[in-house]
């Protein structure tokens, strides 16, 4: 834990420098064109578009890169053995902290304000850790918990392995598919401060991945899949809801983890309650051509009843796409990625050893692009959202997002 | 037989001690400006704000007396499959004869609702006892709906819930840190065993800082007894227990995390959080 208090009071002229040199005012001791590493910060004043098309005021995480925030939060991506410093600063007018939900960090790191530390605004941190279990974990703001977190300050957070087995000695999988299960108060969100009493908050907007109803019938919503694919439904909860999801025979379905943690013993799955902060690991190896969904109810926890169904959908890729290569361990960085996407899988910057043609096709195996990797990295910020496939010489190729 | 438990005192935790007698109590509680009417079952005559829970041996059956003070009939009942629920007339003793119980934890309270939503109920360890062992009581509140079930009535099931107060053994944050029987304090490279049972009237989900727990027991999700978790759920009525490990010092707290319910009256932090305290 190293908290450092760099930054003056008058935080809103330093966020539009911050923003506006896309973090690099963060660090001066980096020459201009020197990328930075990979920094968290929070802010209080986004925008997210609901379904019906209203919008709500969220505070929330995104990269200093991205210079925006989103719901749910930047998912995380780290792997299996791996010390992690995670960089977090916080220009946002309150303070805020990261609690690492389940990687059972020490009391330093853990962001409890009361055990742990404050990020005061304009403050910065480091959390770190070493991600030593592999499996599906989230993070959140600890800071007047039941107002942060339904104001949105969560994300999920994956440790996997570099075989691309669930855990040692586990099964493997195709590939990751993060889905983070969160619901909202609209009218807290509108106005936070009128907020209290925190017990009477009831939530009325219900979402998968920060989306709801059609916006997660969307093609980039979507979980697609080749014949033959083996996909890893990382299922999270950071709701006020008990969820209960409900697998399709087709999907064969089965649960291999829970909390980050192997089962004693597999099972195979038709429904499952995920309670608030649980999360599960769930392999699923769709029948050639399903197209349907995993529906997920929304469970008042103090007055039993479904107040919402969601739906995380399934489409079926051509069988052509999945010749397209063994999808071995993916080492790209982000995934999914809004911005920059580094192929060759080097977070920093640098190309990872790697200096050859790079080619990127789409979900339909259509190329978009070809090329070598300037700074070791892809500027996709202006891709359509969907699935891509990267081709580093004779690497594996590598499937990627990319979501806005 | 009643003067012998009045020199009790309170349980000690795994002290093994089992009442001859509980004394059920009507009177008021307040927590976080909040005042309620109470049923509570207590050690002795004297009024008591925590219900007693209670360490008895395997394989091995008892008599308790249980004077029901309060102005209406109950029924004892208990969490043993097969089990008949007792009659206990208003202002008498009655003898009650708990089973011989596997090694494991169960809820016993009283059958009604006005027991049930004034919160008379406890839990019951059998054995479990290689190891400290600490238990939580979970409780949600909502004061307006006691005083009308204190008051004669009946709970309008069309009426939503509104709890206003959450608490561990009876204790709201931070009072639980003041509670012997549930806030977890041992030394680093030690183990203990926690019982966490749900006496309220909604579901509850705890999560662990800092560790993960072994499930050895979970009476409505019987499937995850071995599973190693983080954050577990507890229905309506569920007894569970965990094994902990502490492998790491420090204060680490564990807290339900339907937010809701980490608030006193509205007001955060409060309610269902406690804390491990792990000595270096």
């Amino acid at each position: 834990m190293n908290m450092l208090m760099h930054f003056p009071k008058c935080f809103a002229a330093f966020r539009w420098v911050m923003l506006l040199c896309g973090g690099l005012a963060l660090a001066p001791s980096l020459a201009m064109g020197q990328a930075l590493p990979p920094q968290l910060y929070s802010e209080m004043d986004g925008i997210h578009f609901l379904d019906d098309g209203s919008s709500v005021t969220i505070w929330g995480y995104g990269w200093v890169t991205d210079g925006f925030i989103t719901l749910p939060g930047p998912l995380l991506t780290y792997n299996e053995g791996q010390s992690v410093d995670l960089n977090f600063v916080n220009p946002s007018p309150e303070s805020h902290t990261i609690h690492l939900h389940g990687l059972d960090v020490d009391q330093a790191n853990d962001g409890v304000p009361a055990t742990s530390f404050l990020v005061p605004t304009g403050g910065d941190a480091v959390y770190s850790f070493v991600a030593d279990q592999a499996g599906t974990f989230l993070y959140h703001c600890h800071v007047t918990t039941t107002l942060h977190l339904t104001m949105g300050m969560y994300g999920m957070i994956l440790v996997k392995r570099p075989d691309q087995t669930l855990f040692e000695g586990g099964p493997a999988y195709t590939e990751d598919a993060p889905f983070l299960f969160s619901d909202l108060e609209v009218a807290t969100n509108l106005d936070p401060v009128g907020s209290f009493p925190f017990h009477d908050i009831r939530p009325d907007v219900f979402m998968i991945n920060g989306k709801q109803g059609s916006q997660l019938e969307a093609e980039d919503e979507r979980v697609w899949s080749a014949p033959g694919d083996t996909v890893a439904l990382r299922l999270g909860s950071m709701a006020y809801s008990r969820v209960r999801c409900h697998f399709p025979p087709e999907l064969h379905a089965v649960c291999h983890m829970s909390d980050g943690r192997a089962l004693p013993e597999s099972f195979a799955v038709d429904s499952l309650d995920i309670f608030p902060g649980e999360r599960f690991t769930i392999l699923v190896a769709p029948e050639e051509g399903f197209e349907g969904a995993v529906s997920c109810d929304y469970w008042n926890m103090i007055d039993p009843g479904i107040e919402d169904t969601q739906h995380i959908h399934f489409g079926a890729l051509p069988s052509s796409v999945q010749a397209l290569g063994d999808f071995g361990a993916a080492c790209g960085y982000p995934n999914p990625a809004s911005r920059w996407y580094h192929p060759a899988g080097a977070a920093s910057g640098a190309s990872n050893g790697f200096e050859g043609e790079v080619v990127v096709t789409d979900a339909q195996g259509r190329e978009c692009f070809r090329g070598v990797l300037q700074n070791g990295r892809l500027d996709v910020s202006a891709w359509p959202n969907g699935a891509y496939v990267a081709r580093c010489g004779d690497r594996q190729p590598t499937r990627f997002v990319v979501a806005h | 037989m009643w003067l012998a438990l009045a020199i009790l005192g309170p349980i000690e935790v795994h002290a093994q001690t089992t009442p001859d007698t509980l004394w059920i109590q009507l009177n008021e509680v307040t927590l976080a400006g909040d005042t309620m009417p109470a049923l509570r079952f207590c050690p002795s005559m004297d009024w008591d704000t925590v219900n007693v829970s209670f360490y008895v041996n395997v394989g091995q059956s008892y008599e308790v007396v249980v004077f029901n003070g309060d102005s209406v009939d109950h029924g004892f009942e208990l969490g043993v499959a097969g089990w008949s629920a007792v009659n206990l007339p208003a202002g008498e003793s009655t003898v009650v004869e708990l089973p011989e119980l596997l090694e494991g934890s169960y809820r016993y309270g009283l059958s009604s609702e006005r027991g049930r939503v004034l919160g008379a109920a406890g839990v019951i360890v059998a054995g479990f006892d290689a190891l400290p062992h600490f238990h939580w009581n979970l409780g949600d509140w909502e004061p307006a709906r006691m005083w009308g079930v204190a008051n004669g009535g009946a709970v309008d099931p069309e009426a939503p819930y509104v709890p206003r107060q959450f608490t561990v053994n009876d204790r709201i944050f931070p009072n639980t840190l003041n509670d012997p029987f549930g806030h977890v304090q041992i030394g680093v490279g030690t183990s203990c065993y926690i019982t966490i049972a749900n006496q309220g009237s909604m579901d509850h989900v705890l999560h662990f800082h800092g560790f993960h727990v072994e499930v050895l027991q979970a009476s409505q999700h019987p499937e995850r007894v071995g599973w190693t978790k983080d954050t577990m759920p507890f229905l309506q009525g569920e007894v569970t227990v965990v094994r902990l490990d502490a492998f790491q010092a420090g204060m680490y707290p564990v807290h339900n995390h339907n937010l809701i319910a980490v608030t006193n009256a509205g007001l955060y932090p409060g309610g269902m959080i406690t804390h491990l305290n792990i000595a270096p």
